[in-house]
């Protein structure tokens, strides 16, 4: 396969290599391949199928901010695109270099610069992994307690840039609740930092306008972030709820009465009877995806719905996948249940206060004790999602999540609106969590297929407008976590309304020659 | 007073009659009395100048708005003949926010009073932002929520005031600070068009717009409603002073409280000053510096709380005086900020505060330096109403006698020593005539550049309280 070739001039070149050293900037296909692309579903059923999307010209790797500005200096004064890139876990393609460009992986500023052991703060380079910050952090008896699935494969700087939650945000926060203090390089190279204290300074709050932006407003350089004391105690509780609304109730009493639970997932009766069958130790309990390959997928189905009532075409569902998805979708009749997992986290006695009132909560609500086990076994699991979706694609298939999120008066509407939108077009399932005072998300799986990767795109494309226009019809938000990036760009006007010439007057402010990640985020 | 020119006299006799076209005669007002009332909040040099008697910046009118399509309709208007609209809630604040820099309209938000409905499963109070703090507080409490925000002028400032100048309320520890009480935002803009943020518990869809208005001070926009997140009251509350010998002993008890995982409602880490004078003035009899300690939830969970609190600050040398000073200064808390007046009526007799929120490893340091930066003569009170697991913040009182009676040149000289010193120990200043009001702007300042930028492109006349986001703070007019 032959690339087209790169487009960054020779002075280009020299320049970059002048910043970086020449070890530190790439131009060869393999790395132009690679970074061409993080791992939004939609690009990764491309690449599976061998076609290329828009490559970058050169991929430079800085070592530190002064590095960063100069070749943001540099982007600016030739207008070349540049586009901040870390681990690559993103699944919205915001790291996609749309119009090629500089990639500008951030990997190499992963030092820790300060932990502040008095104050419970950490100061590290934006592109260091999570589990390594995260394991650094415990060795030393801390937790920033930020736990994405991806954990392992995506940066501190991603975790700003796309406003992420880890699996415990109930407890910890999402992470624009542990960022302090930022360093960010503008499109002009400027330089903005906010500092890192208690209380921010009169004025609009910086933190929040840079968090979220996916790079399009700046590319984060460092960050100082709260931490914890590592956790003394940790409780398991699960629960096995009637009904999908009895659960949600139990969740929404929760935090009402002010508990904080580190992790609670609520799984609809589908997803339950998944999680709930498998009995192979150490075999995640996380999702349908764990039970791919789909050839065997029709079986495993059959083997949850009592007394053989299920009909034995779903037994070969691997073919009727998405092609049938009404059919599958109807499995939930049979399924009875919903699971909840709960954890609680922290001081011995405190959680011990506090598993016994959840426990008090769940029951008056009709939850049946199910005791630790079902918690713990998704535990051990929990970041196993992740990375059981690749066989999806083998099979030439596409298998994408929806995150939305909504205020507690419109879960259940919004659950059934979704499902009812998309019930023709794709096989979808559901979890609950990230719960809050407020509200909480819900986290879909859809699996679709279709004869040929155009109309595999095509069925993919149309899961997403009937699924968002359920959302935004019941008034709730299309992302909860994942970010935007380019997939959901088109509907950024109905999200933001109004509010998106804010973002519009930011970016012209902060990027005046849109140099950076253009093409995101329904900006230009 | 300001001569107005003849051009501008021409605009006002316009503007009056559309404004009346609007809202009707009577919610408008031209009264030298309201412009008086209404040309200054509570910034210790204006409140020195109006008693003075000398008042700088009239409003040419006041305008009492009781809908967001009034307000719309108004700033329309007002951004035709290029009039400047400064909106005003309690008038409490001590930064001059509220004041109308540039004359024109004062938009008093005070008739957008209403607690509109409560969202029970979702816990969302729906508010219009003139409601006053208690008034709000009490509707909520009737039907068994809070919002939480307990601030010392409680009994008069105003939601949109707090979400305008990013207020803090005593219980923040437990409740979080208005911007995390926030879930979405209706607000006008200068074109007097309508923009909302989406009401959703969180969202992963770019910046949080929300943040940009609060804190804003009404230069970007002015907030019409605001959905709020609000809790169960508290079922039971825990009370429990603490006295220390010094306030490094104090800080370093409520630091471990909060490191353990346990947030106080309300709080309050007394210096000795503090104790001797302002805690003793509402009852409280402790030598030595205090820590009085609220915690606010479930029975089990406050009596558990308070037992292990109680632990720590013994092993920190703290010694126990049972309930009744943390009990005594709650029941007051509020007593206190209204007893300013006595102080300026005594001849020369002149009062100061500066907010300074520290990180705990600076925290001790920095109210070392404002100790050691306050001048002989000047008593100097400390205490700490806000902490948090990464930091606390401090309130300092200065009190001293101006020479030769000049009241406003002993604030400038008190406070400018008492911040720099905070600042040079690591504190950020929140209270500090800082961004939005643009003293003390750097010149190598991106934030502000860009701040200034989005301002002209969201205000291109710069209607909106001229004085915030000024191009030059100097000269906002």
């Amino acid at each position: 396969m032959t690339l087209s070739p790169s487009q960054a001039t020779t002075e280009t070149r020299e320049r970059l290599r002048g910043i970086v050293g020449g070890a530190n900037v790439s131009l060869s296909d393999l790395d132009r391949l690679t970074y061409s692309h993080d791992n939004a579903p939609i690009l990764n059923l491309s690449a599976n199928e061998g076609r290329v999307g828009p490559l970058p010209d050169v991929i430079v790797w800085p070592a530190n901010v002064a590095a960063v500005v100069q070749i943001v200096r540099l982007a600016n004064e030739t207008r070349t695109p540049i586009v901040p890139y870390g681990a690559g876990s993103g699944v919205c393609g915001g790291a996609a270099p749309l119009r090629g460009g500089i990639i500008l992986d951030m990997k190499r500023m992963k030092q820790i610069v300060d932990l502040d052991e008095e104050s419970l703060t950490v100061t590290a380079g934006a592109g260091i992994l999570g589990q390594l910050l995260e394991s650094e952090l415990n060795r030393r008896g801390y937790t920033m307690g930020h736990f994405p699935s991806s954990i392992y494969s995506s940066t501190l700087g991603g975790y700003l840039a796309a406003r992420s939650a880890g699996q415990l945000s109930a407890k910890y926060g999402k992470i624009e609740d542990m960022v302090m203090g930022l360093e960010a390089v503008l499109g002009t190279g400027e330089l903005l930092r906010t500092p890192s204290a208690p209380r921010r300074p009169p004025g609009p709050d910086w933190n929040q306008i840079l968090v979220g932006s996916e790079g399009v407003l700046g590319i984060i350089t460092e960050a100082t972030c709260r931490v914890r004391p590592n956790p003394e105690s940790r409780r398991f509780l699960s629960f096995m709820f009637p009904t999908i609304e009895t659960g949600v109730e139990a969740m929404r009493l929760l935090m009402r009465h002010e508990l904080r639970p580190a992790a609670m997932r609520l799984y609809d009766e589908l997803d339950t009877a998944i999680v709930g069958n498998s009995s192979k130790e150490g075999e995640s309990r996380e999702s349908i995806l764990n039970f791919i390959p789909l050839s065997q997928f029709g079986d495993l189905l059959a083997s949850i719905v009592p007394g053989g009532a299920l009909p034995a075409a779903i037994k070969r569902v691997g073919r009727f996948l998405g092609q049938r998805a009404d059919l599958i979708n109807t499995l939930d009749r049979f399924a009875k249940g919903c699971l909840l997992v709960l954890t609680f986290e922290g001081d011995e006695e405190l959680t011990r206060e506090e598993a016994d009132m959840a426990t008090l909560i769940c029951e008056k609500v009709g939850g049946r004790d199910k005791g630790p086990d079902p918690a713990m076994r998704w535990w051990k699991n929990r970041y196993h999602v992740s990375y059981l979706q690749s066989k999806v694609f083998y099979h030439g298939a596409i298998v994408d999540t929806i995150e939305f999120a909504c205020t507690w008066r419109r879960v259940a509407q919004l659950y059934h609106a979704v499902r009812d939108s998309v019930r023709e077009l794709a096989f979808i399932m559901a979890h609950f969590s990230h719960a809050y005072l407020d509200g909480c998300s819900i986290y879909f799986t859809f699996i679709t297929s279709a004869a040929n990767i155009d109309k595999t795109e095509a069925a993919h494309r149309a899961v997403w407008d009937a699924a968002v226009g359920a959302c935004h019809r019941v008034g709730a938000t299309l992302s909860h976590h994942h970010g935007i990036g380019f997939t959901k760009a088109r509907f950024m006007p109905d999200e933001h309304g109004a509010a998106m010439q804010l973002f519009q007057a930011f970016k012209k402010e902060m990027d005046p020659n849109g140099i950076l990640n253009p093409g995101k985020m329904g900006l230009a | 007073m300001t001569t107005q020119s003849a051009a501008r006299r021409a605009i006002n006799v316009e503007l009056l009659n559309r404004l009346r076209d609007v809202v009707g005669g009577k919610r408008v007002s031209r009264s030298e009395l309201e412009g008086v009332a209404y040309s200054r909040d509570m910034q210790t040099a204006s409140v020195l100048e109006t008693r003075n008697g000398h008042v700088a910046r009239r409003p040419d009118f006041v305008v009492w708005p009781e809908s967001t399509e009034e307000v719309s309709r108004i700033l329309r208007l007002c951004n035709e003949v290029r009039m400047p609209v400064t909106p005003f809630g309690g008038g409490t604040g001590l930064d001059g926010d509220a004041a109308p820099d540039c004359g024109g309209v004062v938009l008093d938000m005070k008739r957008m009073n209403r607690l509109e409905r409560i969202s029970e499963l979702s816990c969302i109070g729906v508010c219009q932002p003139g409601i006053i703090g208690a008034h709000l507080e009490h509707d909520l409490n009737r039907q068994g929520y809070t919002l939480g925000h307990f601030p010392g002028s409680l009994g008069s400032s105003t939601l949109g005031g707090w979400l305008s100048t990013r207020g803090a309320g005593m219980a923040a520890t437990t409740y979080g600070k208005i911007e995390d009480m926030v879930v979405s935002l209706q607000v006008v803009l200068a074109d007097g068009a309508v923009l909302h943020t989406r009401t959703a518990p969180r969202r992963a869809t770019g910046p949080d717009f929300n943040h940009l208005f609060i804190g804003s001070e009404g230069a970007l926009g002015v907030i019409t409603r605001a959905h709020m997140r609000i809790h169960l009251l508290p079922e039971a509350r825990y009370f429990r002073g603490l006295a220390f010998k010094t306030l490094e002993e104090g800080l370093t008890a409520l630091r471990l409280i909060l490191r353990a995982g346990m947030k106080p409602s309300f709080l309050r880490l007394a210096d000795e000053a503090d104790v001797a004078t302002n805690l003793k003035a509402l009852g409280v009899n402790v030598s030595g510096c205090l820590l009085a300690l609220v915690f606010d939830g479930r029975p089990t969970q406050v009596d558990l709380y308070g037992r292990k609190a109680l632990e720590i600050c013994r092993q920190n040398g703290g010694r126990d005086h049972g309930e009744e000073p943390a009990r005594v200064w709650c029941e007051h808390r509020y007593a206190e900020f209204y007893r300013q007046s006595p102080v300026f009526e005594e001849a020369g007799g002149v009062l100061e505060h500066l907010e300074a929120a520290a990180v705990w490893r600076d925290a001790a340091a920095v109210h070392r330096a404002v100790r050691e930066a306050t001048p002989g003569d000047v008593e100097l009170l400390a205490n700490v109403p806000h902490a948090y697991p990464e930091g606390c913040g401090f309130l300092f009182t200065m009190v001293g006698k101006a020479d030769n009676g000049d009241a406003a040149a002993f604030v400038e000289k008190t406070r400018n020593a008492a911040l720099a010193a905070a600042r040079g120990a690591g504190a950020v200043v929140s209270r500090s005539h800082g961004a939005a009001k643009g003293r003390g702007k750097t010149a190598a300042d991106p934030a502000r550049e860009i701040l200034l930028g989005v301002k002209k492109r969201l205000d291109p006349n710069q209607i909106l309280n001229p004085g915030a986001f000024a191009v030059d703070p100097e000269k906002p007019c």
